[in-house]
């Protein structure tokens, strides 16, 4: 009977370790390749730890070569902006779809569902336009003013408060608290997982979006860090592979320290909040 | 008279910040100054677009450059040009890609947001005109016989070969062959006694246009499109570019590769003969790395009175419709497709210049001297021919001639009836 546990939990332990090490091996490379020389990047013979250490001509060649600090800082502010602005919305949004009765809830969250379902792609022209009849192109407005509603929060939040007990909001009302009081100082402490777990799909998805900034942005001092990327990867003289590599891993390096430092939160966050 | 007065002003408020101390030099200017709101694609040019910025900027102080967020490609660049026409967001100035500007200058045109550059180009008189330019290089900027863009970036294909596979394939590495014949024979030879490696590599099958296709066309004196816009490489020069195309497969010992992959194969030493563009030259020597001493040679030309190579590459175009703009637009233009900027531009990339003066040895010459490798783009200046396009459906195109190749390089459609094909497909996508 032991035995055979030991064996399940080696077959078991062995996929996961097959997984990690496909889901961290293109990591492992970028890695790799921001400290290669450029003759080495794809040579006849396959040196899997560099000859020469390149990494400060590369690192070098990312900071100085392009906007790149500038962008990661409009990028941060760009991604701490929508957050914000999602979660004042989202999270009383959510807790009145979840906790209170009125007419029309469900009708409503049909209409969050269906917002699920329609990319960015297709609101994209009419948002564009109207930002331009504004005069509000090339600003931080347009870079974040489409991802100020998020209908995923929105549905994220309400499944975690259906599971918030009822009769903890029954006890606050009865000592005189206000809706909005029990949103901010009940539920809102109570839903931190989610909120973990939501705000890291919130910064990945616009740390890394190309498409909106690519319309909305002219000038480079409104850069992100995936426009400014795109100075190392050119189809027209070949790209400078050590120096993306570079750029690409001082950009991931954010969001990998971030998850890091939200780890916990944030499993726990996806493994309460699934639809029950 | 009212742009030379704020022109002077702008001289003296700099004169006056620069006395008055260091406090606060750029708001002085600023206020009198002309910006010109640029926009380029490819983000690696800023590397020859901000110094030659720079320097146009120190001859002529009350003009300022600053450039947009630069567009990832030519056709990003376009789409975003549209956008722009679409909402009044233009740049002043901007350098699209030459088969990019035909539908450009057409869709502006009628709404009066591209300037015709001939009368400026008239107002500075024709001694000027023809110490600088052929009428060659003047001709990839126009759009049905009007001057819209003054050519800023040029590339025709070029030959890059490894010297230690030819020598051993038993050619001689200081005398490239000049015909197609002879490529492909030294192409079998080196396959011959090199197995493992390509002999030559003609990558029409993977390249991501339809440049290296239509240069195979045009050195035998082909077309793609006649004067009534039509396709016109049904021709004697489209069958022998068919022909070569297998041949390059059936005897050169090509292998069916991706065009990135083609070019780090040459890189390592797995190649003997590429043809590419000349912009490429830099990346080229940085996977080749020391490996053999790469070399160059100029694109064989079969047909010598009417062959030539389409030019890739971009032109400067004017959008702005301010009178004061114009002229301070006009000034960077000139510059740019001046000998000073076209140095800076040509040294950086490979590309070939588009300047007569350039060549000089007062600007390029000494470093030609020093580069033999960036010279073969120079010397087929006289050979280019405007790459040709097919409208809006380009993209498309260039897709299902992609496939009609690959099937006659690898030989499942013979020569003949691959063209009739691609003739045929390419006829119906043009029409809809």
């Amino acid at each position: 009977m032991r035995r055979r546990g030991l064996l399940s939990a080696l077959l078991s332990h062995a996929v996961l370790l097959a997984g990690a090490v496909l889901m961290a091996a293109p990591f492992l490379w970028m890695l790799l390749t921001s400290i290669r020389p450029p003759e080495e990047v794809f040579g006849a013979v396959f040196n899997l730890v560099p000859t020469r250490f390149a990494g400060i001509e590369n690192y070098g060649a990312a900071l100085s070569q392009s906007n790149l600090p500038r962008a990661m800082l409009n990028g941060a502010i760009v991604c701490l902006g929508i957050l914000a602005v999602q979660l004042l919305f989202a999270i009383p949004a959510a807790y009145a779809l979840a906790k209170l009765r009125f007419r029309g809830r469900e009708w409503l969250f049909g209409l969050v569902l269906f917002g699920l379902c329609v990319p960015i792609q297709v609101p994209a022209l009419p948002l564009y336009l109207g930002l331009a009849q504004a005069g509000l192109l090339d600003s931080f407005f347009a870079l974040m003013a489409p991802f100020a509603l998020t209908v995923f929060g929105m549905f994220l939040f309400r499944q975690f408060f259906r599971s918030y007990p009822d009769e903890v909001l029954d006890a606050a009302r009865l000592d005189g608290m206000g809706e909005f009081e029990i949103v901010w100082r009940l539920a809102t402490p109570a839903a931190l997982p989610a909120i973990a777990a939501f705000s890291i799909f919130s910064i990945v998805a616009h740390w890394n979006d190309l498409y909106w900034p690519l319309i909305v942005v002219t000038s480079s001092g409104r850069s992100v860090p995936p426009l400014a990327m795109l100075a190392f990867r050119d189809t027209e003289t070949g790209g400078n592979y050590g120096a993306l590599m570079a750029a690409a891993a001082l950009t991931t390096a954010p969001l990998i320290i971030g998850f890091f430092a939200a780890r916990r939160a944030f499993l726990r966050g996806i493994t309460m909040t699934g639809p029950r | 008279m009212i742009t030379r007065k704020t022109f002077l002003t702008a001289n003296l408020a700099g004169l006056t910040a620069a006395v008055a101390g260091l406090a606060a030099p750029g708001i002085l200017r600023a206020q009198t100054a002309v910006t010109l709101d640029v926009l380029f694609a490819n983000p690696s040019f800023a590397r020859f677009f901000t110094p030659i910025a720079e320097a146009f900027s120190r001859a002529n102080p009350g003009i300022r450059i600053v450039f947009r967020q630069p567009a990832p490609n030519y056709d990003e660049q376009h789409q975003a040009l549209l956008r722009g026409a679409l909402t009044n967001q233009l740049p002043d100035v901007t350098f699209p890609g030459f088969n990019r500007l035909p539908e450009l200058a057409r869709t502006l045109a009628p709404r009066n947001q591209i300037l015709d550059l001939a009368p400026l180009i008239a107002a500075e008189g024709a001694a000027w005109k023809d110490a600088n330019f052929s009428p060659r290089m003047l001709a990839l900027g126009q759009v049905g016989g009007t001057q819209f863009g003054m050519p800023f970036n040029a590339s025709s294909p070029i030959a890059y070969y490894n010297p230690e596979l030819v020598r051993r394939g038993g050619g001689d590495p200081d005398a490239f062959p000049n015909s197609w014949d002879g490529v492909v024979a030294l192409g079998a030879r080196i396959k011959a006694a090199v197995p493992t490696a390509m002999g030559v590599s003609y990558y029409i099958n993977s390249f991501d246009s339809d440049w290296l296709w239509q240069a195979l066309i045009q050195q035998g004196g082909g077309r793609m499109l006649g004067a009534d816009g039509a396709v016109a490489f049904g021709g004697p020069a489209g069958q022998a570019a068919m022909v070569l195309a297998r041949r390059f497969v059936a005897e050169g010992g090509m292998g069916l590769i991706g065009d990135e992959q083609n070019r780090q194969q040459f890189g390592t030493g797995g190649t003997g003969i590429i043809f590419d563009s000349p912009a490429r030259l830099g990346v080229i020597t940085g996977l080749v790395g020391g490996r053999f001493p790469l070399r160059t040679a100029p694109f064989p030309i079969t047909d010598a009175t009417n062959g030539g190579v389409p030019t890739g590459g971009n032109a400067a175009v004017i959008l702005t419709r301010d009178a004061a703009k114009r002229e301070a637009a006009w000034k960077y233009v000139k510059y740019s497709g001046g000998p000073e900027a076209q140095k800076v531009a040509v040294e950086m990339t490979g590309y070939l210049p588009t300047n007569l003066l350039a060549e000089g040895p007062d600007f390029l010459g000494p470093w030609y001297a020093a580069n033999p490798n960036a010279r073969s783009a120079a010397m087929q200046a006289n050979r280019s021919l405007p790459w040709e396009d097919y409208g809006a459906n380009g993209p498309r195109i260039h897709r299902s001639q992609q496939e009609v190749l690959t099937a006659v390089m690898r030989g499942d459609l013979a020569p003949p009836a691959g063209l009739a094909r691609m003739v045929q497909e390419t006829t119906a996508m043009m029409r809809g």
